[in-house]
């Protein structure tokens, strides 16, 4: 057994109102229809209960108790008449479930309701924030004890102690959470958090006014970025979301020695890469992995909190932001070639703060996030906006708030849960009646036989393929608007590595070095 | 009671309530009938119902592996449903036509 990923789609293009009607109203017939049969399975149940029933009143008949046939009496065929309305029960309730199974494909792949659930998941979120703001103490009791409960539970059900079942507990009310953490910290009146959704960004750029002179004494503030040349192939040819998601997962697993592809990629690398148009101009993908966490990398944990601040200069003083931004001109990209930033938690937030804060520098057109807590990053309109979330991995509702749902912002949300035995996949089609769903979930790849950390990329992987399964308008869209940046022939792949020291001395750090590698 | 009549067996059902025109029987069998008829009644209807829901939704503008799973498993209900009213119509049948 392993973990499967169930997607819904929330933003991007919309249907016409008159086409959400009609795709309303077939949802509703279908499951209306459902639900008539499925109650109609209870009826026969109850016909075959009560002949039962009113068989046994006449005990002494004889030909109802079947011991013989005299003139004058009359019987039914009880027993057949009790087999064929069991029969009948089973039939509509497997065709009833059937018709509802259908209906909540097409809501789920239409988001038919994704205005009614995005209103409700903001309600929760400011309650909560509200709790939290209001009695902080109660809040982080009742966390403690929801997470305690998750945990408790989830480790029984599993077998052994997971701590990871506290986060899944919570999954419902971590925006909320952040959010009232951030009003507090951010000095947001409580009340007023009810007309905004940055409490986290704000709190972010009081506690980087702190954190980001520390971090810089001690870390150095001095970023040398050299071009490094893999190997082996690491970040290959991508014409879509899913392929740059793999290249990305390949670069990200390669750079921490997680997976060993033998290019001599170490951390804080990131790729970017050239696409020849047929008409001669190029276009470009920029790949940036997250968090490593290593002492001199700019993507260290600490860069997290400038990069998440509502502040754009302290975004665009973020390590890892001046990172990618100098590696995109040492690049080459001018300013009038389409770009598309495909990232991984910290990556995506670069990706994000890049696209905001550098829109005059770069025609920043796409920008996919996996893991990436960026509702609040003021991203303009003409950068379109892919984020792949998973329901309890946390960091992404780092942010506090849900995703703005826009045309060109589409959010792809993930929920984790037990592959059946099965592991049913696009491939794994069942025939009619039997269970599960496909396209329910789709399955992760290499997950592990217990509950695991969410963040992992390939759970956004498989977010994502669920989405592009279920066939949602909205998706294809956002995954045209991609494929029309970054196509064309690939005509370059370049590696840049990214290191902090102290001072301003810009040649390679002396200690700590990067492994060997073929200059670029 | 006359003396070439056979006296009555002592095991034998006394009382109206086991005498073949008042027996229970007949109630019991019309009631259980009802019962099968409304049920089966319901499921004809209910099946039209699904029948027509299918055929609307069978034709929204939708793309993709999803969109072909769903149209084929609408299609595939299609025999399973008809066969349902067939099979309730059947039992109707069934009740009706037995007797004594």
């Amino acid at each position: 057994m392993g973990w499967q990923v169930r997607a819904s789609v929330q933003g991007g293009r919309r249907l016409a109102p008159a086409d959400l009607e009609e795709y309303r109203a077939a949802a509703t017939a279908l499951d209306d229809a459902g639900d008539r049969l499925r109650a109609r399975s209870e009826t026969w149940t109850t016909t075959m209960i009560r002949l039962r029933a009113q068989r046994a009143d006449v005990p002494l008949c004889p030909a109802i108790s079947g011991h013989a046939s005299p003139a004058g009496h009359e019987m039914l065929p009880y027993d057949a008449l009790g087999s064929e309305c069991e029969r009948h029960a089973a039939s509509c309730e497997r065709v009833g479930e059937e018709l509802k199974a259908m209906a909540a494909l097409l809501v789920r792949a239409h988001q038919l309701y994704e205005e009614a659930e995005s209103n409700a998941r903001r309600t929760v979120t400011e309650l909560v924030q509200a709790g939290v703001q209001l009695k902080p103490s109660y809040a982080a009791a009742g966390t403690a004890a929801l997470a305690a409960g998750g945990l408790v539970v989830g480790s029984i059900k599993e077998g052994r102690l997971n701590p990871i079942h506290a986060l899944d507990a919570t999954a419902w009310a971590q925006e909320g959470l952040m959010s009232g953490a951030g009003a507090l910290v951010g000095g947001v009146a409580p009340g007023k958090g009810v007309a905004r959704t940055d409490e986290v960004n704000t709190a972010a750029g009081r506690i980087a006014t702190v954190s980001a002179p520390v971090h810089g004494a001690i870390q150095g503030s001095a970023l040398t970025v050299r071009e490094v040349t893999a190997r082996t192939d690491v970040v290959r040819a991508s014409s879509s979301v899913a392929e740059s998601l793999e290249n990305l997962r390949r670069l990200a697993e390669e750079r921490l020695g997680k997976i060993d592809l033998d290019s001599g990629l170490s951390y804080a690398t990131i790729a970017v890469q050239r696409y020849r148009q047929p008409d001669g101009s190029s276009s470009w993908l920029v790949t940036i992995p997250g968090t490593d966490g290593k002492a001199n990398s700019p993507f260290g944990w600490p860069q997290n909190v400038e990069l998440m601040s509502s502040d754009a200069e302290r975004r665009r003083q973020a390590d890892s932001a001046r990172m990618v931004v100098e590696a995109m001109e040492m690049a080459g990209i001018p300013d009038d070639e389409p770009v598309a930033l495909i990232g991984h938690s910290q990556g995506g937030i670069v990706a994000a703060a890049v696209a905001a804060d550098q829109a005059d520098r770069f025609d920043i057109r796409h920008v996919v996030t996996a893991g990436s807590p960026v509702a609040n990053h003021p991203i303009p309109d003409k950068t379109w906006v892919t984020s792949i979330e998973i329901d309890d991995e946390l960091v992404a509702a780092l942010d506090g708030a849900q995703n703005p749902v826009t045309d060109t912002w589409l959010t792809v949300r993930g929920t984790t849960s037990p592959a059946p035995a099965e592991a049913a996949g696009p491939s794994d089609a069942t025939p009619y009646g039997a269970a599960p769903t496909p396209y329910d979930a789709a399955p992760v790849a290499d997950s592990l036989e217990g509950k695991e950390i969410t963040h992992w990329l390939k759970y956004h992987q498989a977010a994502y393929r669920n989405a592009t399964d279920l066939g949602s308008p909205a998706v294809a869209a956002h995954e045209e608007h991609f494929a029309g940046i970054v196509t064309g022939d690939l005509a370059e792949t370049r590696y840049f590595e990214g290191r902090m020291q102290q001072g301003a001395d810009l040649a390679p750090a002396k200690t700590d070095p990067p492994r060997p590698l073929v200059p670029g | 009671m006359s003396a070439f009549q056979p006296a009555p067996s002592p095991f034998a059902p006394q009382g109206t309530a086991f005498a073949a025109p008042g027996c229970r029987c007949h109630v019991v069998v019309a009631e259980g009938r009802a019962l099968v008829s409304s049920a089966a009644a319901g499921t004809a209807l209910d099946c039209d119902g699904a029948l027509a829901a299918i055929a609307s939704s069978r034709s929204i503008v939708w793309e993709g592996a999803a969109a072909d799973l769903f149209r084929e498993r609408l299609d595939g209900m299609r025999a399973p449903i008809d066969g349902l009213d067939v099979d309730a119509g059947a039992t109707l049948r069934l009740a009706d036509t037995a007797g004594a």
